[in-house]
């Protein structure tokens, strides 16, 4: 399939607008879902919103990106009761474009991802368990697609005005990221952090599923910048394996401007 | 083209999105049966102090479970789900709904073993110091400190510290009055008690659940003062007073005077409270606290139940008549030696 839609995606076109170094932030709102079995078997759902920056380095053989993305929850459940989640999370992803199924107008790419991350839930009605942390590193498999296309210049007449449609240049693509290994670090048995001096003493563990997914278009401007508008969604779940299990997932409409180095 | 690959993406994106609902768990039902339930187990397998308060919790199951069915009104739930926890008779065990909190007032278990106004009116007078949370002056002809904490929620400062005991200097010792004072902040435990201790002084010790049987803990840990070098450090005897509304944070640190030579306990037994509570949500959205916690002596024993003291008194209305505080009174016997 894939190597059907690049042949058929195949042109004259021999663009490379995507590529060069960029310095990128970005600001995203949407809605989320949080459950902590150690404090609620409720599920809390509300807003957030998410705040990446980072720096990205894209060329004809591979994709790299460094990326720094704060995050918040703000959520409730049952009687109203209001639980904050906030988290950061930083990245380093490499991507190789894969040469058989890609052509100048259509790239699929191919690689790992490497994040670590910490979290803080703050729900005041659970007495000493109003704060918790989490931690978490999680090696993932990456895959891009990535389709490069033109919009011409062209002047049009709408009823009695005459609007001139500039030549732009756009890419729109999929990212997933799937996981091959999560490492937590949760609360212990009772749910309080055992030592105050010592933030780290956690239950540590291999297991669960963290998946995101990101669809989005970027518009490039004539300077080389870049806008972009992408749908994220980001799910984590800490599995069976841990005491009580983590459930986070969001859904967000991000807004990111790239600003060309080179 | 265009319409193919974004036809692909929109798809592959709405299959992956979906799993989200697929691998999350459901929420459990919020019925009275399903919060009972899971009440019970939460407290069966964390709360600490099943040993010492003699609860079979099994027969509490079948006690209370009988009573429990899907019709219940929540007012009705809310009221046995309450006394299965009462029968704890712990005061840090707590069911929060919008409507009621439960409780079990450990205050009860003995006289209210303090008037405030009487003190003032027969040992302060109108002209007493008020130093941050601590009201203070002297007493008994200026030989003693009398100093007033009413609860460890009181936040205090080094400053403050240091103007009581500039102020205190030439006595002979200090009653630290902390009866119904009904705890706080652990902070001000060490914080307080970093004046009346050297440094490496042991407090006491504590464990914490580590699994789901009654008897699973962490291995103890001792517990240090955390005065230094330079903490202003009281070295003259310190009589502190309690009783059973003394409770949890001063339940800890009358605990963690019988580690201390210069600190005896006089009045009546404290309330307990020696477990720091955590807290969680139900099925229904009620929410609860109980111990997860244990604090012990250095030897091991516990007094969950109550710390009892070094001198026993409680107020005795004749020496009210004449103007008297039993339980100051007591303190002063044993300070002056009288």
């Amino acid at each position: 399939m894939l190597l059907g839609i690049t042949l058929l995606s195949a042109s004259e076109m021999e663009t490379s607008y995507d590529n060069g170094q960029f310095l990128f932030s970005g600001i995203g709102s949407g809605s989320g879902s949080f459950k902590d079995a150690g404090t609620s078997p409720l599920t809390y759902r509300g807003i957030s919103s998410t705040l990446p920056f980072g720096y990205l380095l894209d060329n004809e053989n591979f994709n790299f990106e460094l990326n720094t993305t704060l995050s918040y929850l703000g959520g409730s459940a049952a009687n109203n009761y209001m639980l904050q989640y906030f988290s950061g999370e930083f990245y380093a992803s490499y991507l190789r474009s894969i040469s058989l199924f890609s052509n100048p107008q259509l790239k699929f790419q191919s690689g790992a991802r490497l994040s670590g991350g910490m979290s803080g839930a703050y729900n005041p009605s659970y007495q000493n368990a109003t704060f918790n942390m989490d931690f978490y590193a999680s090696l993932h498999a990456g895959a891009k697609m990535l389709y490069l296309f033109e919009r011409p210049e062209k002047d049009l007449k709408i009823a009695f005005l005459r609007v001139h449609r500039p030549y732009r240049q756009f890419a729109a693509y999929f990212r997933l990221d799937i996981p091959l290994l999560l490492f937590n670090g949760r609360p212990t048995f009772p749910y309080v952090i055992e030592s105050d001096t010592d933030i780290f003493d956690r239950h540590y563990f291999l297991g669960g599923f963290h998946i995101k997914s990101n669809l989005g278009i970027k518009r490039y401007l004539k300077n080389g910048n870049a806008f972009e508008i992408s749908y994220i969604w980001d799910m984590l779940t800490t599995g069976s394996k841990d005491i009580y299990k983590l459930e986070t997932a969001s859904h967000n409409l991000l807004l990111s401007l790239y600003f060309k180095l080179d | 083209m265009k319409k193919i690959i974004f036809t692909c993406l929109i798809t592959t994106l709405m299959i992956f999105t979906s799993c989200e609902r697929l691998i999350f768990s459901p929420d459990p039902p919020s019925d009275p049966r399903a919060t009972f339930q899971y009440l019970w187990d939460k407290v069966d397998q964390q709360y600490a102090y099943f040993d010492v308060k003699n609860v079979d919790w099994d027969e509490i199951y079948l006690e209370y479970g009988a009573k429990i069915h899907a019709d219940l009104s929540d007012d009705s739930l809310f009221f046995y789900l309450g006394s299965m926890l009462n029968e704890l008779k712990d005061g840090h065990v707590n069911l929060f709904s919008d409507f009621n909190i439960s409780r079990y007032d450990i205050s009860k278990l003995g006289p209210k073993n303090i008037d405030y106004r009487f003190i003032q009116d027969n040992y302060l007078g109108t002209d007493y110091y008020s130093t941050g949370p601590f009201r203070h002056d002297f007493i008994a002809n200026d030989q003693i400190a009398y100093v007033r904490y009413s609860s460890f929620m009181d936040l205090f400062s080094d400053d403050n510290i240091r103007y009581i005991f500039n102020r205190y200097e030439n006595t002979d010792g200090m009653i630290l009055d902390m009866r119904q004072n009904g705890g706080g902040y652990n902070l001000n435990i060490f914080k307080l008690l970093a004046y009346f201790t050297l440094p490496e002084d042991v407090l006491y010790t504590t464990c914490i659940k580590s699994g789901p049987a009654h008897d699973e803990f962490t291995e103890v840990e001792t517990i240090y003062s955390t005065a230094t070098d330079s903490t202003l450090h009281y070295t003259k005897p310190v009589a502190v007073l309690i009783d059973r509304g003394s409770y949890s944070a001063t339940s800890m640190f009358s605990l963690a005077t019988l580690q201390l030579d210069n600190m005896f306990l006089v009045g009546d037994t404290t309330g307990g409270g020696l477990g720091m509570p955590n807290g969680g949500q139900l099925p229904n959205g009620w929410t609860y606290r109980f111990s997860i916690t244990r604090t012990l002596t250095l030897d091991g024993s516990n007094y969950e139940n109550g710390i009892p003291p070094d001198h026993y008194a409680v107020l005795d209305s004749s020496d009210m008549r004449q103007g008297y505080d039993t339980v100051i009174e007591t303190a002063l016997d044993v300070l002056l030696d009288r």
